[in-house]
């Protein structure tokens, strides 16, 4: 055994997952190797720390204060409703917006073969520029990465909420604009275009609301306001997808907490549009019930969690590293990493990647072609969403294998 | 341990609105959430919320669980889902980062982050060693990825399968994740190396 087989098995030995044979090359190698033998000490005494520290008991008044919440229906963490700011990345919108397209094998419109991999453009059109004018932007480069204050709503009710007809990565709603009201008149659809009044989300909290307190906020007309209308109808289907890292955020408008979900969107076809509307609403289990990736029918695109994307993509004993792009200061897109083979992608990472803290991958624009190079010499699947940095319209690639 | 019909019998009680029965589910399960909580959270008080809000999750949501996955699983999965919730405000509060500051070059280095201290005080710890303060204030800075399975394998002695289940997704990735959660830990911990041998 080499060096390199030894540490390959650590873990494993760690682990205690090694059968007496591995057992008895590892310790042949450590008593010959002082450098190796030195690493399974670390790697045996971190875990021995590990299962060594203190464990907590619950305290005696857990129970009774448990039972005093419910009682009180009192809830720590109320759903929250997360309204996010336009945010524009040097000249461009930086709409990082990440959809996870799984097509079923027949693809129809979206692909000329039946290679597995397949591309496809989206245009997405630009965001509402009268939104975006109500919001100053944040400066350039410095201040890419910061989390602009977010306004959430916390309080039970029915809320209406504006949203363009588009899919940003970030969408501003004045908090005026948020309306909750209590009349039980019914919300008839607005149709959806570019020009008119962006689509109405109407949220029924009430079956879910802990309390019944209300909420007064009233609508103030803007150009783009709607009428302080509610409906008793079914609320729309909308589910946020969580962000691939922690700067490619996507948000709509709903925060759903516990589960991972999906929306099944439809064909995403050239030039097309992505409509709240014709998102369905799936969580995790039932959408794997529905369909396996054989049977996903052809016109659908999935937008997921990356939770839940693994789940359904199945991608069996892989890895997925979630990298943001970054060029010249702004957000250039990001790129999922799939493949078993933890060595090569680490070596791969190492060489063109900084690592940040242990939340994300940076890699510049500048080693990103060589960076991709690297990856198809060595056949490791990948997927990237580039935003072209100069036009109002952003553009994605699909590239799903 | 309870056995699985008598867990299926206090679930069936809960389910209609028995106190007595939901009191019971938590005291087998308090201490492992609490747990679960503090190995994410590395905070007493944070944890000790974690676990109710988790409870309170279970009791809301009990007439949702159909029985597809063991109810530990359900629990454990909750308790990690909020304590993400938890561990990602943190993080939203936390100050601006400056990476870059102009146009990268091929000799360019990314700024120095400036990380406020957000480290646990001793009084929000249970250690009482130096080695199990540093294993502590390591986890802590770990991504929530690696955090989740270091906690629910190391500390919680959960199952590879279990893991699994819990954060939905293949035992394959549950263990190379642990893999590069603990090479992240022990880069972490690589300066007070001798402590450990």
């Amino acid at each position: 055994m080499d060096c390199e087989q030894f540490l390959s098995m650590l873990d494993r030995y760690v682990n205690n997952e090694c059968d007496e044979a591995e057992k008895a090359l590892m310790q042949e190698h450590a008593d010959a190797c002082a450098s190796c033998a030195d690493e399974l000490s670390f790697s045996l005494g971190i875990k021995a720390a590990l299962s060594s520290m203190p464990k907590l008991d619950a305290p005696d008044s857990f129970i009774s204060d448990l039972n005093k919440k419910i009682d009180a229906q009192i809830v720590p963490n109320k759903k929250r409703f997360y309204l996010s700011h336009i945010h524009k990345a040097s000249s461009a919108v930086a709409a990082c917006l990440v959809f996870a397209v799984i097509l079923g094998t027949d693809v129809g419109d979206l692909s000329q073969n039946t290679e597995p991999v397949i591309s496809e453009t989206l245009n997405v059109s630009d965001i509402n520029e009268t939104e975006a004018s109500e919001v100053t932007p944040p400066q350039a480069s410095a201040d890419i990465f910061k989390e602009p204050d977010i306004p959430y709503l916390e309080s039970p009710g029915n809320y209406i909420i504006p949203v363009p007809t588009s899919v940003p990565q970030r969408v501003y709603v004045p908090q005026s604009s948020i309306v909750n009201t209590k009349e039980n008149k019914a919300l008839s659809p607005t149709p959806v275009s570019k020009q008119s009044s962006p689509k109405k989300i109407n949220i029924d909290l009430v079956a879910k609301a802990a309390s019944k307190e209300p909420v007064s906020q009233v609508a103030q007309q803007t150009e783009n306001q709607i009428e302080p209308t509610v409906s008793t109808a079914a609320p729309d289907k909308v589910i946020v997808v969580e962000p691939t890292t922690p700067h490619s955020k996507v948000e709509l408008p709903v925060y759903m907490d516990d589960k991972d979900s999906i929306i099944v969107a439809p064909s995403v076809k050239k030039n097309s549009e992505i409509k709240f509307e014709d998102f369905e609403l799936f969580e995790t289990e039932k959408l794997l019930e529905a369909f396996s990736l054989a049977e996903l029918p052809s016109n659908k695109a999935i937008v997921a969690t990356p939770t839940a994307l693994t789940a359904v993509t199945s991608l069996g004993d892989v890895d997925e590293r979630n990298i943001t792009i970054v060029d010249n200061g702004a957000i250039g897109g990001s790129l999922f990493i799939s493949s078993a083979d933890e060595e090569t992608v680490s070596g791969i990472l190492d060489k063109y990647i900084s690592v940040v803290n242990d939340k994300c991958y940076l890699l510049t624009m500048e080693n990103y072609n060589a960076f991709i190079d690297e990856l198809n010499a060595h056949g490791i699947s990948y997927r990237d969403y580039m935003i072209p940095g100069k036009s109002t319209n952003v553009s994605f690639k699909l590239i799903v294998s | 341990m309870l056995s699985d019909t008598n867990e299926k019998e206090l679930i069936r009680r809960c389910r209609k609105n028995d106190r007595e029965a939901f009191n019971e589910l938590v005291l087998i399960y308090q201490n492992k959430v609490i747990n679960i909580a503090y190995g994410m959270l590395s905070n007493k008080d944070d944890a000790y919320d974690a676990a109710q809000e988790t409870f309170l999750k279970v009791y809301r949501y009990l007439d949702k669980f159909e029985e597809k996955s063991s109810f530990s699983t359900w629990i454990y999965r909750i308790t990690v889902n909020v304590c993400n919730d938890i561990l990602r405000k943190r993080s939203k509060t936390a100050p601006t980062i400056s990476i870059f500051s102009g146009k990268p070059t091929g000799d360019q280095e990314p700024a120095e982050l400036e990380i406020k201290d957000s480290s646990p005080t001793p009084e929000d710890h249970a250690e009482s060693t130096e080695t199990q303060a540093l294993v502590r204030a390591a986890l802590d800075e770990l991504s929530e990825e690696f955090k989740t399975v270091i906690t629910l394998f190391d500390l919680e002695g959960l199952s590879y399968d279990e893991i699994a289940s819990i954060i939905k997704c293949p035992v394959g990735t549950v263990k190379s994740r642990l893999n590069r959660a603990r090479n992240a830990l022990k880069k972490k911990l690589s300066q007070n190396r001798e402590l450990f041998l």
